[in-house]
């Protein structure tokens, strides 16, 4: 489905189109496990009025028109379902463009993705999503979810690092699967036919700073549900950083004046957790590290600079216990691989996946480190690397404006 | 008697000299063809290399990321390298054209022979280009692939990988213009064969153990919990 016509909404919803909020429930497949999403909806905006009328667009049919108060009203939006890994690799553009259309057409003050689903999928996560929208005017709501220590590694990695470090926001949840809008971005957002600008999740957030709007994140209760077993790393990080890479270039302009970064507001906290989590055998990825630095010369020469290359075969010497790959070096490292994925080196899909060792390299040293803290000492530990990530910032606005000068 | 000696050297020195004075238009035409080919192919080149310099060639090239251009392709810059190909190009003709000054038959066999194997070589020359482009990309490609899935020889893997391709590559390029004739196919489908049956015999002999002792534990132990267990990436 593209965009949805007033007359289509109309006929769907028997002529009762204006509502508060839209809803698209893009995780919930079958009649039973959507019967049960609505009724958690309906619960969590209960929670934040009796009066809020809504509209939730649902995947299939599931016999259900309306709830027993007819504020609630059930359409089918035909979106492709959102799974978890497509939401990374492809464009999930039916289900932004079906709910930005649906939103100005019903006039919502709010529209939510919500992706989670079954147990996880609960009143108060809709009511943390759309109430700082509806409440509080912000246009744009990101999911902070129950994160373990090694949960979103990547994110903690790289995205997060990076995309605060140019953009000059801290905001976690940009791989999330769960957000809440307000009517300012559906009147910006995925107007008319084309192809909607949300392409990627990793461009939501970037594009939401660029363009002035108001985002803030708001912790949900709910683990965000993992890449499906059979997805290669090397994969997943050339989806991932990708797009990422090209999102930065696209942005360049606004990114190289940006300096430091600003906290955003957020909704709720996560509880404490006991430390001692899973405990880990890093040698493997120790080990793949090695490996990568023998044989990958002819390819991270081309990427990294001599002074790099140094501290990685410093690096290869260290035993296990003393594996340290620091801050500062991993982040030069990710701007490295930044550049050039611009300047297309080498083909950018080689490039990503050369990328792999070195993110387990970062991996295992974050896994020495942090294997027995909580939560919140890890939260310390990922808040030391963003700032590396700023401090090296100047690295990158060099290098991307004067590539030849500073070539390796 | 000397007096047929003497016509004899005389008709032997105006012939030499005739012949002489015969070559002498065509030298000078040899020369000045050399020497205004060299002037256009300067002229030429250097309209090349600014044009493509304004149009951003290299650039456009290098945004091109399926081209796996050759390291000296890109140490010198593809602009240069086209302006020296044009500029080669005009010197060869010129000196033909030269050449012809001499004997139209002989030049125009010679001509016949070089315009008729161009295509030839042309073909074989693009050949090469695409093997070896073809080559740095697939070994490269399966390199990283195999260090990330921590394979011990994955350097050995792309390199055969790149020399496989190079000799396929070549041979198909000596094939399509015709030297070697049979012995090219013949020699690259020893090498090809002898390559696999290394592979064979190194696999079938020199890991039988290892293969055997994989299959034992297969089959004896559960399945492992993959090392990254604990991690979740997204």
């Amino acid at each position: 489905m593209t965009s949805l016509t007033s007359g289509e909404l109309a006929e769907r919803t028997d002529g009762a189109v204006t509502s508060d909020v839209v809803v698209v429930l893009a995780g919930c497949h079958g009649p039973e496990a959507i019967r049960e999403g609505v009724r958690r909806v309906t619960a969590g905006l209960r929670l934040l009025g009796d009066d809020l009328t809504a509209l939730v667009g649902c995947t299939s049919d599931s016999g259900v028109s309306t709830t027993d108060d007819g504020r609630v009203r059930v359409v089918v939006f035909e979106v492709d379902p959102i799974d978890r890994f497509p939401v990374i690799t492809s464009a999930p553009r039916d289900v932004y463009r079906a709910l930005f259309s649906a939103g100005r057409i019903a006039g919502a003050r709010a529209m939510a993705v919500i992706a989670t689903n079954g147990d996880q999928l609960t009143p108060a996560m809709v009511r943390a999503l759309v109430q700082p929208v509806i409440v509080d005017g912000f246009d744009i709501v990101a999911p902070g979810y129950e994160r373990q220590v090694f949960d979103g590694l990547l994110n903690a990695a790289v995205v997060y690092p990076l995309t605060r470090a140019l953009y000059g926001r801290r905001i976690q949840g940009q791989l999330g699967v769960d957000f809440c809008f307000s009517s300012r971005v559906a009147a910006r957002w995925g107007t008319g036919a084309e192809d909607v600008k949300v392409t990627r999740p990793t461009w939501l957030i970037p594009q939401a700073i660029v363009d002035g709007l108001r985002v803030c994140q708001a912790h949900v209760e709910a683990r965000l549900i993992p890449a499906p077993d059979g997805i290669d790393l090397g994969t997943l990080l050339a989806q991932v950083l990708g797009s990422l890479f090209a999102d930065t270039e696209q942005r360049a302009a606004f990114w190289q004046r940006v300096q430091r970064s600003q906290p955003v507001p957020v909704f709720g906290t996560a509880p404490l957790q006991p430390a001692g989590g899973d405990q880990v055998d890093v040698r493997p990825m120790i080990e793949s590290f090695r490996l990568a630095y023998r044989n990958l010369q002819s390819v991270w020469t081309l990427v990294l600079p001599p002074a790099t290359l140094v501290e990685l075969k410093r690096l290869t010497l260290a035993d296990a216990a003393r594996f340290r790959l620091t801050d500062d070096l991993w982040a030069r490292i990710v701007f490295d691989f930044t550049l050039a994925h611009r300047l297309r080196t080498i083909n950018r899909d080689h490039l990503l996946k050369a990328l792999v060792p070195l993110y387990l390299a970062w991996i295992a040293s974050y896994a020495t480190e942090v294997q027995n803290a909580t939560r919140q000492m890890a939260d310390v530990r990922l808040e030391q690397l963003c700032q590396a990530f700023e401090t090296e910032k100047p690295y990158l606005v060099r290098r991307w404006r004067w590539p030849d000068r500073f070539n390796p | 008697m000397w007096t047929e000696a003497q016509q004899a050297l005389n008709d032997s020195t105006t012939q030499v000299m005739t012949g002489l004075a015969r070559l002498l238009p065509g030298a000078i035409a040899l020369l000045v063809a050399v020497l205004l080919s060299i002037l256009l192919a300067w002229v030429l080149g250097t309209v090349v290399r600014r044009v493509l310099r304004s149009v951003g060639f290299d650039q456009r090239l290098a945004a091109w990321s399926w081209l796996e251009l050759p390291a000296w392709f890109t140490a010198r810059s593809p602009t240069l390298v086209v302006a020296r190909l044009v500029s080669w190009t005009v010197i060869v003709v010129g000196v033909l054209i030269g050449i012809a000054a001499f004997d139209t038959t002989l030049t125009s066999g010679l001509v016949m022979h070089v315009f008729g194997s161009l295509p030839s070589l042309l073909t074989a020359l693009v050949l090469l280009v695409i093997g070896h482009t073809l080559a740095r990309f697939l070994s490269r490609g399966v390199l990283i692939g195999a260090v990330n899935m921590n394979l011990p020889y994955a350097g050995l893997l792309g390199l055969g990988v790149r020399w496989l391709v190079l000799v396929l590559t070549a041979a198909m390029a000596l094939d399509h213009v015709g030297i070697g004739g049979r012995i090219v196919g013949l020699a690259f489908g020893i090498l090809f064969g002898g390559i696999v049956l290394a592979l064979a015999l190194a696999v079938g002999l020199g890991s039988k153990d290892m293969v055997a002792r994989s299959l034992e534990r297969e089959m004896t132990k559960p399945p492992e919990k993959p090392a990254d267990q604990p991690f979740r990436h997204v």
